[in-house]
């Protein structure tokens, strides 16, 4: 199915995501065609820039009602300027403020990508305490117990707890993942919060018993071993929670596979998992490693292997409805989508 | 002093006062010459003569090149002129007043005014007005002022010479007097008291062979400051190895130059300070601020060769250009060493203390010179920086507020105290576009009134749509703040309104406006952007610098797409294609590299170092492939002293095959080389952020 022929009906909560292999953005349409955008993927697709959520939103004369981007890593900012131009005045957009404090380290980096991905990063949080200036309405800082409201939507942040004194290097330490509600449909957007933080969670969440019963998750960080926590997917047995996880396809690539690893544990408690694009590590391996001993003999006992899991990211998304009560309604995906059970 | 006695300019002065006197009101004469042939000495006999010999009314106007307010200063000198002739009724204090600041249009029209009031009387004596347009303010808005000026007052219905070359072809000209080098009497250079301790450099030189050569005042007493400082001998061999005198204002410079070595030669630590402090000085002065810069433990003979052979003129002390500059390029050189700044500033200060008493004096008295006297004040008050002298004098020109707020940005890195400076320039001008766009410039530098820089920056460019700074400056700005929409916005009514593509438009045109709106968006992540802006620019455009950021954005691009394997040191993609930087091509032992390919760090695991490289063969595209290298295999074949542990993720590798083709079961070997880690260098890309985004407030709410 392509994004074009994605048909939402008005009376459901439309849960979206995106992610192709690199890069990760949320849409929640509520009832009345009010709009919320998590994150941002934008990506090259025969040399043009896509970004697939706002593809989306055009097609449906949309604007969006709230955005929030979790944390500032490149797979989660990308494109985020173009959402950001497509909101309604006043509407809130999140972020975890620490991350308006900015050093610029990034611009003298030997590291191409980094300067690329620094860019990118800062350009989106430039956008945001714009807009915070602008329309001081606007300003949500994401911390946990702040909520906003959509209609009859809300939306609460789980984590950070607190600002730390200190940026962590890692910005996946300050994720903010997210309970929504609209009446007795509840999502829990796992952001890229890693299991340490989620402890936190258990520990200060006063309603953290719900997070595991939630109708739909979005599974933290790609499915990463280390970051799957049971207040987050709960315990086994497996249970009939809609769960989903965005792949990422690059340097370690995730979900982790192994026993006792992210999609074991997601597994455990769900029965099945959607990916919204084949995972790197799950795709047979070994049809996908091409031999090139012979070729470029010489290189020795190096294992050489070709990556190409790029995916279209028109095609590489999940789109689930519900009803007022959290029962799935209706499943589409795009093509290069999966299930893993 | 001495003096040399100039017939031949004296002859000319005296021809051309003679036919001003019975020319048109409307008669223009253009003295041409080469440097130091006499033109503005020449300008100065003709006001003499013009003024004991004839009713007519001089009025010289030498404003100092190079200096962003020469424009105003040329129009004040029209203005202190006419009032010394007596021919202003007290019109110049509305102007000393500060009653109803004007704009730049309301001063000019005030001059052609009082010019054309008088025009059987006046004779307007303009001193080289093309370079009055030289002022070296990279967006051209001091430039365009003093070009504006130099058009309007040759273009002037009264009598008009004008030495040096015209701003224009506009003027009918009456005739072009050449003036050649003249012809010097050399009596000047008799040993007298006059020449003081330097009596014996000239005497030698008056009888040296050097004066067969047709030389110019400046250049007989450069050499004479060369033999005091030198010999004879050696200034004569370094004369007959260096000059060649038909090389004009280069002969002139390189004079200059020796006699500054020999000056720093000899640690004449005095004479080189009164130098540089000479230098900062803009318009003639007298024996008081001469007294006043050179500092009292001068030697006799440093004063000498100050006064006889760097400065020229009797009551009115001038330093020519060539003297000047020396010391000026000097100045920027150095001008982080405290010794430097501190004399500078010393200077400065003094000399705003000696005009602004001299304004003082002279307001009180009503007197012609307070006009003058008030430019020269505000400008040193101005370069200091100090805010207690720059608000005890009243500007005149709103070019002053906007020079005061360059000064205070450029030179100081007061951005609050120059946004104030154009604040009061937009209270006497709303239409000066260059105080809208540099009031936006350094409110945003300082992060304050985020709404006001953007209006500011709009407002500029829509009081001149065609001004390329002023357009890239509001879209980096848009870019800055993430608004990368709106900025694509502007980008396309940009290339609209200065017709790009519709011509060849100036190579400056890209280098003010793609370039920098390149090199915005390449800081902001945004590279597919960053390349349709370059793409836009010509085969013709395209300099080095736009070379470096094309790279960079190929790079960027191919990084994005996870294909490419790019050092950001190397700065341009398809690396690979290149010899390696580190590998050898042959070991002693015999072994030769058979391939190699370019790989970087994509990350580290209890399985090793994982690899992202490049394989070429041939001309083909490089493959890219991925490779794992153990622990113990990059122990063994790295050759550098690096620990694998230490190498971090992003690091740049060289992996080279071996083989020897001399044996027949030759063994191929893998070498590994670490890159050394470089930082970006591409020029342009250093300050592309206002220091708020560097220091940005988090609201911990």
């Amino acid at each position: 199915m392509t994004l074009g022929d994605l048909k939402l009906s008005a009376e459901h909560l439309w849960l979206i995501v995106f992610g192709p292999g690199y890069g990760e953005s949320i849409l929640v349409v509520l009832p009345g065609s009010h709009w919320i955008a998590i994150d941002s993927l934008r990506c090259q697709d025969e040399d043009r820039d896509v970004n697939p959520a706002l593809e989306l939103l055009v097609a449906n004369e949309a604007h969006l009602s709230m955005v929030a981007l979790t944390h500032p890593h490149n797979d989660h900012v990308q494109g985020l300027t173009d959402l950001l131009d497509r909101r309604l005045p006043d509407s809130p957009v999140g972020c975890v403020a620490p991350y308006l404090r900015r050093d610029g380290r990034w611009q003298i980096d030997p590291d191409a990508s980094k300067v690329r991905d620094g860019g990118a990063a800062d350009t989106a949080l430039n956008r945001i305490e714009d807009i915070w200036a602008e329309e001081p309405k606007s300003e949500w800082p994401l911390l946990a117990g702040s909520t906003r409201s959509v209609e009859k939507a809300e939306v609460e942040v789980l984590f950070p707890d607190q600002i730390p004194p200190k940026k962590p290097r890692n910005p996946n330490l300050l994720s903010a993942p997210m309970m929504l509600r609209w009446q007795s449909c509840h999502v829990l957007l796992g952001a890229d919060l890693l299991s340490t933080k989620w402890k936190t969670v258990e520990r200060k969440y006063a309603k953290q018993s719900e997070l595991k019963l939630s109708h739909a998750l979005k599974a933290s960080h790609h499915g990463s071993g280390r970051s799957q926590h049971h207040v987050a997917i709960g315990a086994p047995p497996p249970k009939n929670r809609v769960c989903l996880l965005t792949p990422f396809n690059r340097n370690s690539k995730l979900p982790d596979y192994g026993d006792g690893e992210g999609m074991d544990r997601l597994l455990e408690c769900h029965e099945r998992v959607g990916v919204t694009s084949v995972p790197a590590k799950g795709r047979g391996k070994e049809s996908h490693r091409v031999d090139l001993l012979p070729h470029h003999s010489g290189f020795g006992s190096i294992d050489l292997e070709h990556e190409d899991l790029s995916a279209s990211p028109r095609e590489a998304w999940i789109a689930i409805g519900f009803d007022a009560d959290g029962t799935e309604v209706a499943r589409h995906s795009g093509d290069a989508a999966g299930i893993v059970v | 002093m001495p003096a040399p006695v100039l017939t031949e300019i004296e002859e000319v002065a005296d021809d051309l006062t003679g036919r001003l006197d019975k020319a048109s009101s409307k008669a223009v004469f253009q003295l041409e010459g080469a440097s130091g042939a006499g033109k503005s000495v020449c300008l100065n006999y003709v006001a003499d003569r013009l003024q004991q010999q004839t009713n007519l009314k001089p009025v010289i106007v030498s404003p100092p090149s190079r200096h962003l307010d020469a424009g105003a200063i040329a129009l004040a000198d029209v203005a202190t002129g006419l009032s010394s002739q007596a021919l202003l009724n007290g019109e110049l204090d509305g102007w000393l007043s500060g009653e109803g600041p004007g704009t730049w249009d309301d001063r000019v029209s005030d001059v052609k005014r009082w010019v054309e009031e008088h025009n059987e009387k006046v004779v307007l004596l303009l001193d080289d007005p093309r370079s009055w347009a030289a002022s070296s303010d990279d967006d051209g808005f001091f430039t365009d002022r003093g070009f504006n000026a130099s058009v309007a007052l040759t273009s002037l219905k009264c009598r008009r010479v004008i030495a040096g070359q015209l701003p224009l072809p506009h003027v009918h000209l009456r005739e072009k007097i050449a003036l050649g080098a003249p012809t010097i009497d050399h009596d000047w250079l008799e040993p007298s008291d006059d020449w003081g301790e330097l009596a014996k450099a000239a005497s030698e030189l008056a009888s040296s062979r050097l004066l067969d050569h047709p030389l110019t005042p400046l250049q007989v007493r450069l050499l004479i400051a060369s033999i005091a400082l030198s010999s004879l001998k050696s200034t004569t061999r370094w004369f007959d190895a260096e000059v060649n005198l038909s090389d004009g204002g280069n002969t002139n410079s390189k004079l200059v130059a020796r006699v500054a070595e020999g000056v720093q030669g000899r640690k004449l630590r005095r004479l080189w300070d009164s130098w540089i402090g000479l230098s900062v000085t803009r318009r003639p002065f007298d024996q008081e601020i001469l007294d006043t810069l050179i500092p009292k433990s001068t030697t006799r003979f440093e004063r000498d060769l100050i006064r006889h052979c760097l400065l020229f003129g009797e009551r009115s002390l001038r330093m020519h250009d060539n003297v000047k500059h020396l010391a000026i390029r000097w100045r920027g050189e150095h001008r982080n060493e405290s010794h430097v700044k501190g004399l500078v500033s010393r200077t400065t200060r003094e000399l705003f203390k000696i005009y602004k008493a001299r304004f003082d004096r002279e307001l009180k008295r009503h007197g012609a010179n307070a006009l003058r006297e008030s430019l020269e004040a505000y400008h040193f008050a101005s370069t200091s920086g100090d805010s207690k002298l720059f608000e005890s004098v009243r500007p005149v020109f709103v070019d002053q507020l906007d020079a005061l707020g360059w000064s205070l940005s450029v030179q100081h890195h007061n951005f609050k105290g120059a946004a104030s400076a154009f604040e009061q320039a937009l209270k006497w001008d709303e239409r000066d576009d260059y105080a809208h766009h540099y009031l936006a410039y350094n409110l945003d530098r300082v992060g304050k009134r985020l709404k006001d820089v953007e209006f500011h920056y709009r407002k500029a460019a829509r009081l001149k749509p065609q001004h390329p700074w002023w357009r890239s400056r509001l879209i980096k700005f848009l870019i800055g703040r993430g608004r990368i929409g709106e900025a694509r916005s502007e980008w396309d009514t940009a290339l609209l309104e200065l017709q790009v593509g519709e011509g060849d438009s100036p190579t400056s045109l890209y280098e003010h406006l793609h370039f920098w709106v390149a090199a915005a968006l390449l800081d902001a992540g945004e590279p597919s952007l960053a390349q349709e802006v370059l793409d836009e620019v010509p085969t013709y455009a395209r300099s080095g610098d736009f070379s470096g950021l094309y790279q960079r954005a190929q790079a960027l691009l191919q990084v994005g797409e996870g294909d490419a394997v790019v050092p950001a040191w190397r700065l341009h993609p398809g690396w690979w294609r290149e010899d390696p930087e580190r590998l050898q091509y042959r070991f002693p032992t015999g072994e030769r590299l058979m391939k190699w390919l370019a790989a970087r760090v994509e990350s580290k695991s209890k399985n090793g170092t994982r690899l992202r490289g490049a394989l070429v063969e041939g001309d083909k595209e490089p493959e890219i492939v991925w490779l794992t290298v153990s622990d113990q295999d990059f122990a063994a074949w790295c050759q550098d002293n690096v620990d694998v542990r230490d190498l971090r993720v992003g690091a740049f590798v060289e992996l080279g095959l071996y083989v020897n083709p001399g044996k027949k079961k030759s063994t191929p070997q893998t070498v590994i080389r670490v890159l050394p880690e470089r930082r970006w260098e591409t020029p342009g890309l250093s300050d592309l952020r206002p220091d708020r985004f560097l220091a940005s407030p988090a609201s911990n709410k």
